[in-house]
């Protein structure tokens, strides 16, 4: 049996003093941490909802002061915060996507007096495939790429195509436009680095590019798998076309209700 | 809903550290008709090699019916119809569709009545109108391809390649009933051409290949008729480098009248690799005939480095034929198969042949195709196609002839020679020689050459693609 002294237990109680010291200053800040986190997101909530009174407010008295085109604009500019704001899960149905390209194109054409127009393709079947599970903001960022980079050159006559065509499986959605295009070899790069499974800038940092499609591209494999996702073909002054491929599962199928909506892959 | 047939994703293939295809995705629908448009050497027919199963990818991801497949399984699903015939002349078309399913019959011998008969129903049935008893050879040869589109379905192609198939034959009203037949019977086409206006007649879509993938693809619109013309006349890129273009004319051929020809003039310059194209395929052999028996000229005249050329032949010339299964002599060793057409130079004064020449030719030619890895062999027997063509190449490098005119290449070149002949090529040329090559292939050939002539019966035009870049 071994032997305590009294300077020995002395500096085992200080240990042990210190140590519960700690724990509790480490078990309060994640409390404080937490709180703030709470406060944070209650915030967060919060100001959505001052957003969207503000602009029914504002859609209101465009109303009642016969601006039509106002109301309209702030109506698509509501929901479309409503849609990607609202955190409720990082899915939507194909119908909620396209809706909001609609919403957000009426806003982009207010913006740029009508330079240019969607045209959306729906297939005969849309019914039957409106329900299909696709990454919220899949869409968007591609139609945002074309009129940030695909009309900076032109003056108007600008025109996006979103075509969906499902298959037995699978839903194939080509957002193409008739702008300037991407020459070859930065086309060769944007596909490439579209390969990577860590972002690397096409034209080697000079200036951030590619990044919204590689962000799309990256969450479509993450959900659904290798096999899919998406890939960009383009002609110089001909237009570029954007090709999605995904697989076709259904918002109300067991799969996705099993899984959460997570991942497929 | 549109049913997928087939999709292709990431597909690559890579050959002597080129790119051949470059990551390349497609996809088709069942009873879909894609053209496929793209300039010599874009990858047109080694993608439709590949999905034949001809050709073997590095990598890539195969689907067929939305399910996973093997690049073996896809192919099995696909028939292959090339500008050259694959039936057998000698047999009629009944028996060129039916010989193949021989192993099929349980029976040795083939009813003969029975497969006229059911050959004469599937005519029927498509409303082709050529007769199952006649002799192959006896059909045109879009009646021929007609029979073997014919022969693809009923061997159960779902989908068949076009590959570089002169689309006049579509024209046929008999081509457009079969077309309208098989599409309804969901069977898919893919038609490869580097003509954007004849694809536009007969393809629901068109896929655009440069650079070894796929850039583009259109639906077949008429409102899409201004874009097509503007992509097609759009210079594609070029990566060949225009190397010595020597000013000083090698021969010069002034107002040349034989035959049907009637006043062609052309020159070729020192140390230039030129491509002369007989597209229409009826000129290219009056010239040939003419630049080897000059003496035959009926007017103008040839002149090599300023000297006209009159006898029955002319010495700075020589002619390679690329029929390599009799030039090369299977008994003989390596060396000999290289020297053979210099043994004069290599003998000493008595005739005697010098072994330590022979060898030191042996060790350059060797040298010259490190790369290549070719060794010292003492029989040529079951030789590789490119080996075989570095030994013919280098044979008649070793004449020193002024200028060499390389006839019909296309019959032998593939993929995988093609590189080689080119560096062949590349290397005379910069040795002071000039290269003439005559040949009907023109999206083959093309990068073989710096300078193009289009030649017809009363005209030789400079091929002027190039330079719009």
């Amino acid at each position: 049996m071994k032997l305590l002294s009294e300077k020995k237990l002395q500096k085992l109680l200080e240990e042990h003093s210190q140590k519960a010291v700690r724990d509790n200053a480490r078990y309060y800040e994640n409390e404080i941490l937490k709180k703030q986190t709470e406060l944070l997101t209650l915030q967060n909530q919060i100001n959505p909802h001052f957003l969207y009174n503000a602009l029914e407010c504002i859609r209101a008295q465009a109303v009642l002061s016969d601006m039509r085109e106002i109301a309209d604009i702030t109506y698509a500019l509501s929901n479309f915060f409503r849609y990607s704001i609202s955190m409720k899960s990082d899915f939507a149905t194909l119908n909620d996507e396209v809706n909001v390209i609609n919403n957000y194109m009426k806003i982009q054409q207010y913006r740029f007096r009508d330079r240019f127009c969607l045209n959306v393709d729906l297939p005969e079947a849309w019914n039957s495939i409106m329900d299909a599970v696709i990454p919220k903001l899949t869409l968007q960022p591609i139609v945002e790429n074309s009129i940030v980079h695909a009309f900076t050159e032109s003056a108007d006559n600008g025109v996006i195509t979103i075509e969906i065509i499902p298959t037995k499986k699978h839903i194939n959605i080509r957002i193409s436009d008739n702008g300037k295009g991407i020459d070859s070899d930065t086309l060769k790069m944007l596909n490439h680095s579209l390969e990577q499974e860590y972002y690397v800038s096409p034209n080697h940092g000079k200036r951030s590019t590619g990044i919204a499609l590689w962000n799309v591209n990256r969450r479509l494999k993450l959900v659904f798998g290798d096999n899919y996702g998406l890939q960009v073909s383009s002609t110089p002054d001909l237009g570029t076309d954007v090709e999605i491929h995904i697989p076709y599962i259904s918002v109300n199928s067991d799969d996705f209700s099993q899984t959460g909506g997570n991942t497929y892959a | 809903m549109p049913e997928e047939l087939y999709r292709i994703q990431d597909l690559c293939l890579r050959k002597d550290n080129t790119m051949l295809i470059d990551h390349l995705t497609m996809y088709q629908y069942k009873g879909e008709i894609i053209g496929l448009i793209g300039l010599h050497d874009s990858g047109k027919t080694l993608l439709s090699l590949i999905l034949s199963g001809q050709e073997l990818p590095d990598s890539g991801r195969f689907y067929y019916e939305e399910s996973p497949v093997s690049c073996q399984v896809l192919a099995s699903h696909v028939a292959l119809v090339q500008r050259r015939s694959s039936l057998i002349p000698s047999l009629s078309v009944a028996e060129n569709v039916f010989i193949i399913r021989r192993h099929k019959r349980s029976s040795f011998l083939m009813h003969r009545k029975l497969i006229l008969h059911e050959a004469h129903n599937y005519m029927r049935e498509m409303r082709l109108t050529i007769p199952p008893h006649v002799q192959v050879k006896h059909l045109t040869r879009s009646q021929q391809c007609l029979v073997e589109i014919l022969k693809a379905y009923i061997l159960g192609a779902r989908l068949i390649i076009l590959d570089d198939i002169p689309l006049t034959f579509f024209q046929d009203p008999q081509f457009s009933r079969m077309y309208q037949y098989l599409k309804e019977k969901k069977v898919s086409f893919l038609l490869t051409s580097c003509d954007i206006y004849q694809l536009q007649l007969f393809s629901d879509r068109i896929y655009f290949m440069d650079d070894h993938r796929i850039v583009k693809w259109i639906y077949n619109e008429k409102r899409n008729a201004i874009d097509i013309s503007r992509l097609y006349s759009r210079p594609l890129s070029y990566t060949e480098p225009l190397s010595h273009d020597s000013p000083i004319v090698a021969m010069k051929a002034d107002g040349l009248c034989y035959g049907s020809l009637k006043h062609i003039s052309f020159e070729l310059h020192e140390g230039g690799i030129v491509a002369i194209f007989d597209l229409f395929r009826n000129a290219s052999s009056q010239l040939l005939d003419l630049l080897s028996h000059p003496r035959n000229l009926t007017a103008g005249s040839i002149n090599v480095y300023e000297k006209p050329v009159k006898g029955e032949s002319c010495a700075s010339f020589v002619f390679a034929g690329f029929e390599l299964e009799d030039c090369i002599f299977e008994t003989l060793s390596t060396r000999d198969n290289i020297c053979i057409g210099s043994y004069k130079k290599l003998a000493g004064p008595l005739g005697i042949l010098r072994r330590a020449r022979m060898q030191y030719v042996e060790q350059t030619f060797i040298k010259e195709y490190e790369e290549e890895g070719f060794n010292p062999r003492a029989s040529c027997r079951n030789l590789p196609k490119k080996e075989r063509l570095a030994m013919y190449l280098y044979r008649l490098e070793l004449l020193r002839k002024k200028i060499i005119f390389c006839i019909y290449p296309e019959k032998y070149i593939d993929y995988d020679t093609l590189h080689l002949l080119k560096k062949s090529l590349q290397r005379i040329a910069r040795r002071g020689n000039t290269v003439c090559i005559i040949t009907c292939d023109f999206e083959k050939i093309y990068p073989l050459a710096e300078r193009h002539l289009i030649l017809s019966l009363d005209s030789i035009q400079e091929y002027a693609g190039k330079d719009e870049e």
